[in-house]
């Protein structure tokens, strides 16, 4: 059962933009984000709805934003985003509570992604990114950051195609490469939480994580001044 | 201080730039850098791609994202099998258990139909073929 300062934190409810820092965070910080999950977790399966749209919430923009850079498509990335969250709900009952929440959640949402991405080269689907789908620049609630260090209007449109070129090549590399890079240089998490996440061996990341930058970068060399 | 083996070298180099090594290892791959200076060019490439993925936006969910899922959650809970197998389970377990004591009571009273009525005493009559028992039948002699 929660501390009295703990409920008190679960109830207030910590401010989404505040929750929508990356797991990279220093370990008393995921600690006490973790500690925040298990509670909610604990009260959503007692049929607390508050509970499961806090968690919701937490982790919406992190999920929603691992598929689309996994898959390409905003309304593909949002249906699959929909089907990791109704997948939780379901298996909430069943977790065990081994490693931290988010590990947990991130690996229902690679599971999800891998197995869509096989039913779709089953049908031919070409996971190019199409120009106008490349970013979200046009979304105002999308957080600048490439065009945001840039001056200037020439300098705003360099930074689209830049970040466009980024996401082409991101979505050309294989799938498991790009998952890494993915959950370690946008999600922020740790190594730890990479193997928990993918279930690989320590050496085995390190390895594939460090040739599929390479591989991004070989691709990316001749757009970047 | 040995040489790193290549894949050493690919372990290592990363995790590095990660700050994901231990003290030792990153020793160890800081004297490599030292020896083998090209190696700084594949360092600095990892660093840029690094830098230009964590660069990129970060995507929003839909404004309506929570409704989206509750909305799923309900249209499975109605069309889900499994949840209108287990909605039928029980009735079906307690229909299981009558229908199997009306068909026992149903036998049962049928073998019962198929005893004639009068078979209890037949079973107790003299029969012609066996001495003993008509003697046994037969008032004593006085």
């Amino acid at each position: 059962m929660a501390t009295s300062e703990r409920s008190n934190q679960a109830e207030a409810g910590i401010p989404a933009a505040e929750l929508s820092r990356t797991p990279s965070e220093v370990p008393d910080e995921a600690d006490a984000r973790d500690r925040r999950d298990r509670v909610l977790v604990g009260r959503a399966r007692e049929g607390n709805e508050r509970a499961f749209q806090e968690l919701v919430v937490s982790y919406q923009d992190r999920i929603f934003g691992l598929m689309l850079r996994m898959i390409g498509n905003r309304q593909e990335a949002e249906d699959l985003a929909q089907d990791v969250f109704i997948t939780l709900y379901r298996a909430l009952s069943g977790w065990r509570g081994e490693g931290r929440f988010y590990t947990w959640l991130y690996r229902i949402a690679s599971n999800t992604c891998k197995n869509r991405i096989k039913y779709l080269k089953g049908r031919n689907f070409h996971r190019s990114v199409p120009v106008d789908e490349a970013s979200d620049l046009d979304d105002p609630r999308t957080t600048p950051a490439l065009q945001s260090v840039v001056p200037g209007p020439e300098a705003v449109l360099e930074g689209d195609r830049l970040e466009r070129a980024i996401q082409q090549q991101l979505a050309d590399l294989d799938d498991e490469q790009r998952l890494l890079i993915v959950l370690r240089d946008i999600e922020g998490l740790s190594y730890q939480d990479i193997l928990r996440v993918t279930g690989l061996q320590e050496g085995t990341l390190k390895s594939r994580l460090h040739r599929a930058r390479l591989a991004l970068w070989e691709r990316l060399r001749g757009q970047v001044k | 201080m040995g040489t790193l083996s290549a894949s050493r070298v690919e372990e290592l180099m990363s995790a590095y730039l990660d700050g994901e090594i231990s003290p030792e290892d990153a020793q160890a791959l800081e004297g490599h850098l030292r020896e083998q200076p090209e190696t700084h060019a594949e360092l600095e490439a990892l660093r840029r791609t690094k830098a230009l993925v964590a660069g990129l936006p970060r995507p929003v969910a839909p404004v309506d994202f929570y409704e989206q899922v509750a909305r799923g959650l309900r249209r499975r809970a109605r069309t889900d099998p499994a949840a209108w197998l287990l909605t039928l389970a029980i009735p079906l377990q307690v229909i299981s258990i009558v229908v199997i004591l009306v068909v026992a009571t149903i036998y049962m009273l049928m073998q019962l139909e198929q005893v004639p009525a009068g078979k209890l005493q037949r079973d107790l009559s003299v029969s012609p073929s066996d001495d003993s028992e008509v003697t046994q039948s037969q008032p004593p002699t006085p």
